[in-house]
């Protein structure tokens, strides 16, 4: 049976390209706008989103999807927050002002450090992503070191050590891939990873 | 660390693949779907696409090469990003917000956007607004004047502007781009080189990553790109269309002279394609 994939679609940026990489990896895909659309076969829920943390949180708690991704949580279905919906799992982000976010994973989403360092922000580009837990299931077959594209001028910063799996480099040390139970995030655009990417996509629903 | 990318540019005019010269000449050599499917092989780092038809430019029609079934530039978008598991940039002919919203709509995770920029200058901003700075990529087309100067031009290259390229990238970083795609009109096609001193000025104007392009024709010209003009990404056409195994190749020439790009053995892709 092909596993189902749930999209979130609330105006956070573009996601066919998400619906494109599950495709290939033969899952059927289903696009959620409001959240009353989530029926009670949504094992596997997909975060995406690009932009700002205020916007996101709004758009979110507008379509009623704050509310809704937590019981889908609590019920045992995998969430997967890419990018901005990584950053949206966290307790609190400070990008234009304090916004509180969806509580799933401790810690809060700061502006990275990078422009102390000289570097150029947002980080834009491919970037090696050390892999600290290889015995986690999310990372089966991930070289360490493997090449992500990133898009990001903010980052996570979780409380808990344990939580991460996987960091990057820039200007600093910065989660890239972290996980709590069935909630994982990913900084980076897995869709937009070449083979590297569909592979951890492939881990997310085995995982 | 961050990797310094390496990113082919496909011209496309009335759905097939052109090379270009100089801004005049467009010279049709193959169907864009089968190019791009041997670059997804590759494991490319990221593909640009710009749209240059136009009806006012020499042309050598191949229509043993016109694509099939795929009559507009948004259908073109959609067969590609189905396949491609890449950032893709489209750009050529947007006018308008809806113009990108079409095409992120249909794949594309950035938009490039050029003339309108001048017409409208407002529209950077709207678009940012809209689709987040990361998404828009502003791309400049200069020619040096015969004062040693940089001029920007619009519409193809024809039309002059009056802006210093780097005083416009300044103005467009202001205004909300996320990037910028630097082409030199002088170079385009040519095979010389980036025309670095320009690269430089604009580098040093804007925080914004610089897509360094026009002029490449040979791998050693890339390093140069990054090593002296100081752009977070080297791009090219020509080289890629003819050469074999030119992004590997590139990769091995950069890697070589020290640059931090993604490394060959990170490539879990199929061996390239005929």
């Amino acid at each position: 049976m092909k596993n189902k994939i749930n999209i979130i679609d609330c105006g956070l940026g573009n996601i066919s390209s998400v619906k494109n990489a599950f495709e290939e990896l033969k899952c059927d895909v289903k696009i959620l706008t409001r959240a009353d659309q989530a029926g009670d076969d949504c094992r596997y829920l997909i975060l995406p989103g690009v932009g700002a943390f205020g916007d996101g949180m709004r758009l979110l708690k507008e379509t009623g999807f704050d509310k809704k991704i937590k019981d889908l949580v609590l019920s045992g279905t995998k969430l997967l927050g890419i990018c901005l919906g990584m950053q949206l799992l966290f307790d609190k982000g400070y990008e234009f002002g304090e916004n509180e976010g969806l509580h799933l994973i401790s810690g809060e989403v700061k502006r990275m450090m990078s422009d102390n360092f000289g570097l150029r922000l947002p980080h834009i580009g491919w970037n090696d992503t050390t892999i600290v837990r290889p015995d986690d299931t999310f990372m089966k077959d991930i070289k360490d070191r493997s090449c992500f594209y990133y898009v990001n001028s903010y980052a996570c910063f979780p409380k808990n050590e344990k939580n991460v799996l996987g960091y990057y480099e820039y200007g600093g040390k910065y989660a890239g891939i972290v996980r709590s139970g069935n909630v994982m995030g990913v900084q980076f655009h897995p869709e937009k990873s070449q083979q590297t990417g569909l592979k951890l996509l492939e881990n997310y629903i085995k995982a | 660390m961050l990797k310094t990318r390496l990113i082919p540019i496909l011209l496309l005019k009335n759905g097939f693949l052109v090379r270009s010269y100089k801004f005049t000449r467009h010279q049709s050599i193959g169907n864009p779907l089968i190019q791009t499917a041997r670059y997804n092989n590759w494991s490319i780092d990221e593909l640009i696409f710009i749209d240059i038809t136009r009806d006012d430019v020499y042309d050598l029609k191949r229509d043993d090469q016109k694509l099939e079934g795929v009559s507009s530039i948004i259908e073109v978008l959609q067969v590609i990003s189905k396949s491609c598991f890449m950032p893709l940039t489209f750009g050529g002919k947007i006018r308008t917000i809806d113009d990108m919203k079409i095409r992120f709509e249909n794949g594309a995770d950035k938009i490039t956007v050029n003339s309108v920029c001048f017409e409208n200058p407002e529209i950077i901003k709207q678009a940012a607004q809209r689709f987040g700075s990361q998404a828009i990529v502003v791309s400049i087309d200069a020619k040096k004047n015969p004062d040693g100067t940089y001029e920007v031009y619009s519409h193809n290259g024809k039309k002059p502007t009056g802006w210093a390229p780097d005083k416009w990238a300044k103005f467009v970083e202001e205004s909300g781009a996320g990037e910028i795609l630097l082409n030199s009109i002088d170079r385009d096609g040519t095979g010389s080189g980036y025309e670095i001193e320009m690269v430089k000025q604009v580098v040093k104007a804007t925080n914004l990553p610089v897509i360094a392009l026009g002029g490449v024709g040979e791998y050693e010209h890339f390093v140069e790109g990054v090593v002296e003009g100081g752009a977070s990404a080297v791009a090219a056409a020509n080289i890629f269309n003819f050469r074999e195994l030119s992004d590997r190749n590139a990769r091995r020439v950069m890697i070589e002279a020290g640059i931090n790009v993604r490394e060959l053995n990170d490539y879990l892709g199929k061996e390239s394609v005929e």
